[in-house]
């Protein structure tokens, strides 16, 4: 009796345990199924409210916005020219918006700047997104950097230094700090107190404008020195310059420069009917020769060949838009000194 | 003997009341977690209406410009006709822009002074459960005569 007892006390034991084990097994897989279900389902919409603030922001001209977003960690990434921006693993694709940004942006605000980007019609606008926890430490007194000066939104954590700055510059506890030396080569001596920063955080862009066609070469931090110029890349606006501030390395900008000059392609081909339809049926007092159709093809033809490679291996295609832009710039300026409908 | 079997019949008359409340909860659960996605899909293509219309309304192919200086609200008819026009000659064409609008269909009726339907883009989507149209008046410019008519744009976007 005492033993069928015994037999029967651990056999309750022993099902309690198992019944129990199974009980906890299952609630905590339903548990970490919908956690993570949960966290994708937050990621999924903050990535898609992302979306509508970006097409928001980017069909506004000149404006600059802070985000208040959740705190969260937006990547953004551009693996064979396919560009991305993702939150804990769900992505989206930049699809038709040209954006400019780190490869990180932190906390709980996001900056987004618009500038509009002609050649020298309207294409489409820049949208630019960074942090106010990234600084950006401008170096330089041409006017170009004057300019760049000027124009950054004064939201952002920037410095303005005319000469090198060297050991001035401390180290504020930023995530990421990005140099811009413009007209002037990279200078060691401004790294002696952001040594202790990470590498791949502290890079640098030196702008060489007088260069023809005018170039950009990306740095990285090494230690206590600049490394070498990682690599080479163009521009032909100070839209274009902004870009490569905002970008994290020259292959992001590359690519966004080839969806630019995609972009920019289709919106000269209607240019170019439209101007066909003026040149064939040309509105009384107004002369075809106003019409003529040069340079606009010339800025097609180039900028197809900018959207299959940027930058592109003759570096004529990249000359020949910035003299087609300025030619028809003067022309357009013709149609309107006759009093005739614009080009654009 | 007989008191363990109505031990053990009680454990399992509580197993199956409890796996049933769990059943039960889970299901109840499945079905408002359905009805919030099915809301949050909703929501998704209410947003995705806006950036269409939103998108078309600035884009540089369609907008007036006067000294590269656009027009809100305003459309160039040379423009919008060479624009359909590409997009239905060319299937690169179409396949850019349907990045920018997706399944939908963009048209602007002239109303004052009466005047034709102009296609600006027009996929719509086979089989489609529901479509949203959003109107927004517009201004239309005739490049050729230097006049402006007034016009009603319709974007509507499908969805299944």
């Amino acid at each position: 009796m005492r033993k069928r007892g015994a037999i029967e006390l651990q056999f309750n034991w022993v099902f309690t345990l198992i019944v129990g084990a199974a009980i906890f097994v299952f609630f905590f897989g339903i548990i970490n199924r919908y956690t993570n279900i949960a966290a994708s389902t937050t990621s999924a919409n903050i990535i898609n409210d992302l979306e509508t603030i970006t097409t928001g922001a980017s069909v506004s001209r000149g404006t600059v916005q802070t985000i208040r977003l959740p705190n969260v960690d937006i990547t953004f990434d551009c693996a064979d020219c396919f560009c991305h921006y993702s939150i804990r693993g769900v992505s989206k694709q930049f699809r038709d918006k040209i954006i400019f940004a780190p490869s990180l942006i932190k906390g709980r605000n996001l900056i987004a700047w618009t500038l509009d980007w002609s050649s020298p019609f309207r294409v489409t606008n820049l949208l630019y997104l960074t942090s106010p926890y990234i600084r950006y430490i401008i170096v330089g007194n041409s006017n170009l950097a004057l300019e760049i000066n000027s124009t950054l939104p004064s939201e952002l954590d920037r410095d303005y230094n005319a000469t090198f700055p060297g050991s001035s510059i401390q180290d504020e506890n930023n995530y990421k700090v990005r140099f811009v030396y413009v007209d002037v080569l990279p200078q060691n001596n401004d790294l002696a107190n952001l040594v202790s920063m990470k590498d791949d955080d502290v890079t640098a862009i030196s702008i060489d404008s007088s260069a023809n066609p005018p170039k950009i070469d990306f740095y990285k931090k090494q230690g206590s020195v600049w490394s070498s110029s990682i690599s080479t890349t163009y521009f032909t606006n100070t839209e274009d310059v902004i870009a490569a501030i905002f970008s994290e390395d020259a292959d992001t900008y590359n690519c966004n420069m080839q969806s630019l000059y995609g972009r920019m392609a289709k919106v000269t081909r209607i240019y170019i009917n439209r101007t066909y339809f003026f040149y064939t049926n040309p509105p009384s007092g107004c002369a075809s020769t106003l019409y003529d159709m040069t340079a606009l093809t010339t800025l097609e033809s180039k900028s197809l060949i900018l959207a299959q490679q940027f930058p592109p291996t003759n570096l004529n295609d990249l000359r020949d838009i910035i003299t087609q832009t300025a030619t028809l710039s003067t022309q357009n300026t013709r149609t309107q000194l006759w009093s005739c409908p614009e080009i654009y | 003997m007989r008191r363990a079997q109505l031990k053990m019949g009680e454990t399992i008359a509580i197993m199956v009341v409890f796996f049933f409340l769990v059943v039960f909860g889970f299901s109840f659960y499945t079905r408002v977690q359905t009805s919030s996605f099915q809301q949050q899909y909703r929501r998704n293509i209410d947003l995705n209406a806006i950036q269409t219309v939103q998108k078309v309304s600035f884009l540089p192919e369609l907008q007036c410009s006067f000294r590269n200086v656009q027009v809100d609200n305003c459309l160039d008819i040379l423009k919008v006709e060479r624009f359909y026009r590409e997009l239905i000659n060319h299937n690169d064409m179409l396949n850019y822009y349907y990045d920018l609008f997706g399944f939908s269909n963009i048209t602007i009726k002239q109303i004052y002074p009466e005047g034709p339907t102009y296609y600006v883009y027009t996929k719509p989507l086979e089989n489609a459960s529901f479509s949203i149209s959003t109107y927004v008046p517009v201004s239309l410019y005739n490049a050729t005569s230097r006049e402006y008519y007034i016009g009603i744009m319709e974007v509507r976007v499908y969805a299944k």
